[in-house]
């Protein structure tokens, strides 16, 4: 494992850098030549101890010296790898003359959430991994960090206090609503009320964010950092309902015959856990994953002091998957106070579709990954607690339609091990409640609802969606810019709606 | 210019650092060449080329060659690079143009005159700067000076010559 470098000692490298390579001219061969510069990070064995943020971001000399590393390229394939476009040249140039805020408004001509992309989007298979600088040095961690930029400049943004909320257009009298108040609704109420609409935001629960809040984890996205996008919507004039679940509070029909709406945008994500469907995952002491980061996140079950949330006390926890969802769990339980946690995972490190930072992050911590093993059932004591998760040896086999190679299980190799917790992290499925209680609202088998690729329109008139509740569960950035496709179109469906009136 | 031409086959961006690489990257990524009848045969005689004297030619641009038999027609491939190819070349700068060019003993006439268009068209500081901001579809947003949509026909067609037909001809010389 590498040693842990401090943000001091990271920062005194970058300051010799800067002055080695600041103010003369660089060929690209100078600027290959400049080392990636590593993000500083709370060390492992403080940060299991506590919620904060793990990754502490650059300081002013890293990011300066990490934007020389760009080369600028004129054709720009970092660009094609992002799925909003942002001009990622232009705003690493900027950054590297320290004009922040030049460079924070080109990243918003195209991104609405800066701070929160910097730090969740997966850059290495997106537009770090087109780069020019990773290929030329022939390894992906070497391409310029990008994320780590994005994020350095929003967060200047946001401490210095020089955020400029969007200005709004005089009213057009029309009434529109977001379902859900993740990624996607966030970037679809601010493009809407922009346009003078008028936008109201119905959250289910009691606080909103979505997935940012109650998914992703305080130790990898803080929680003031949503709230900040959120309070720039309230600023904005968007209303924000909490509290209201569409398709019970309201349906979808009620909210646009009787309570006028003129187009509605649908964000509610993909919250419905999925399941092994094995013997005994009805035993307590079996999480989702969702359920058991909710607790944590949305209910800071963590902060035993504050909130009453109950906390299951756990000694030694196996979480089953190996994505996001399954490190975060992994992480949050080491958090929580477990002894010992374990991912079971079917494929090995390679298969692993966890972000590779995540991965090694969760490794530094210490969690155990037991790599080719499947679970079978799950065994209980007569309290009907689990003690025991059965699990047999699998081995790759040929690659299947996703191109991983599948897992193949080895008869006879079952065992028993001994935990007394169970995180399924295997995935989540479209929430079902709006398809459910909506007529005329067409769906896949998934359950994700079907839109028109280009501008997000349903099967409904007037009726949008955009996100994981059409993509499935996907990234941040993807739902951002489908909400921004979305906003697009209403504002196009809206106008046509005035002329005809 | 051609617009359903997949250039995949003639233009690649390449991100070797060195000379014997960066022309093995060339003849690997731009598929033409796997139509040579011994391609390492190729690579072997463009690489003794450079060992006699470098093929990089000032401004960024190289034009590697190597000689076959029984090619029926020269074939050119071209590699762009961001940061720059360390090339020995003549002016001592990187090369971000590298052509190279396959073509049999017999052709000589042939190769010359690819050559010579060639060079006409690359000389342009403008067509060298639409090179590079070449897409991975190799399809220029802006539309190209006729110089450069001219080299990009020259390389779909893998016909090489100004002295014949097309936009610019031999008659404003």
């Amino acid at each position: 494992m590498m040693a842990h470098h401090t943000k001091t000692d990271l920062d005194t490298l970058a300051q010799n850098l800067w002055q080695q390579y600041s103010g003369r001219e660089l060929k690209p061969k100078d600027r290959l030549a400049i080392p990636p510069q590593e993000m500083p990070s709370q060390a492992p064995d403080e940060r299991v101890a506590n919620m904060d943020e793990v990754a502490l971001g650059y300081t002013e000399d890293q990011v300066k010296v990490e934007s020389l590393r760009c080369l600028q390229c004129a054709n720009a394939p970092c660009v094609k790898g992002c799925p909003v476009g942002i001009d990622i040249p232009r705003f690493i140039a900027k950054a590297a003359e320290g004009d922040f805020a030049a460079s924070v408004s080109v990243i918003k001509e195209s991104s609405m959430l800066p701070s929160i992309c910097g730090r969740v989007c997966p850059q290495e298979s997106q537009c770090q991994l087109t780069c020019t600088v990773g290929k030329s040095l022939k390894s992906i961690d070497k391409a310029v960090n990008i994320g780590r930029i994005e994020r350095y400049v929003a967060d200047w943004e946001s401490s210095t206090g020089k955020r400029e909320n969007p200005e709004v257009a005089p009213s057009t009298g029309k009434k529109v609503c977001v379902v859900g108040s993740g990624p996607a609704s966030i970037t679809a109420a601010a493009d809407l009320r922009r346009e003078g609409h008028e936008v109201v935001m119905f959250e289910a629960l009691h606080k909103a964010g979505g997935v940012l809040v109650y998914g992703i984890p305080e130790f990898r996205l803080p929680k003031r950092i949503v709230k900040e996008e959120l309070d720039a919507l309230a600023a904005m004039g968007v209303k924000l309902e909490h509290n209201f679940l569409v398709g019970r509070t309201a349906k979808l029909h009620d909210l646009m015959e009787r309570d006028g709406f003129d187009a509605i945008f649908l964000g509610t994500g993909a919250g419905l856990p999925k399941f092994l469907n094995i013997e005994g995952e009805n035993l307590v002491g079996v999480f989702s994953a969702n359920e058991y980061l909710t607790r944590s996140n949305l209910m800071r079950a963590y902060d035993r002091k504050k909130a009453g949330t109950p906390l299951y006390h756990s000694k030694k926890v196996a979480v089953f998957g190996g994505g996001n969802v399954a490190m975060d769990a992994a992480r949050t339980a080491l958090r929580l106070g477990a002894e010992e946690v374990t991912i079971v995972y079917r494929r090995t490190d390679e298969e692993m579709p966890a972000r590779r930072e995540e991965i090694a992050h969760a490794k530094e911590e210490g969690v155990k990954f037991l790599y080719l093993h499947a679970p079978l059932k799950i065994l209980g004591d007569e309290k009907g607690k689990v003690t025991q998760v059965e699990l047999i040896t699998c081995e790759l086999g040929e690659p299947d339609a996703s191109g991983r190679r599948s897992p193949v299980e080895i008869p006879g190799s079952e065992a028993l091990y001994d935990f007394d917790t169970v995180i399924v992290a295997i995935g989540n499925a479209s929430n079902p409640l709006i398809e459910k209680t909506t007529k005329g609202l067409d769906v896949n088998r998934r359950g994700n609802i079907i839109v028109d690729e280009e501008t997000c329109a349903t099967s409904m008139p007037g009726v949008y969606a955009g996100g994981d509740i059409v993509l499935g569960a996907a990234t941040v950035i993807l739902a951002m810019g489908q909400g921004r496709k979305a906003a697009k179109a209403m504002n196009a469906y809206l106008a046509g709606r005035e002329e005809s009136a | 210019m051609s617009t359903n031409f997949d250039f995949d086959s003639v233009i690649c961006h390449i991100f070797s650092q060195t000379k014997t690489e960066a022309i093995n990257e060339v003849i690997d990524k731009c598929s033409i060449f796997r139509t040579l009848p011994d391609i390492n045969r190729f690579r072997r005689a463009v690489l003794n080329r450079e060992a006699i004297e470098t093929t990089g030619i000032g401004h960024g641009i190289a034009i590697a060659h190597g000689k076959i038999r029984n090619l029926s027609h020269v074939q050119v491939g071209l590699g762009l690079s961001e940061c720059g190819v360390d090339y020995d070349a003549k002016d001592g700068l990187p090369v971000h143009f590298l052509f190279v060019i396959a073509s049999s003993p017999t052709r000589q006439f042939e190769y010359i005159r690819t050559l010579s268009a060639l060079l006409r068209t690359v000389r342009s500081p403008e067509v060298r700067d639409e090179l590079l901001k070449l897409d991975e579809n190799y399809e220029c947003p802006d539309p190209l000076s006729s110089q450069g949509s001219s080299l990009m026909k020259m390389l779909a067609d893998q016909h090489f010559s100004w002295l014949w037909k097309n936009g610019i001809t031999a008659s404003s010389h």
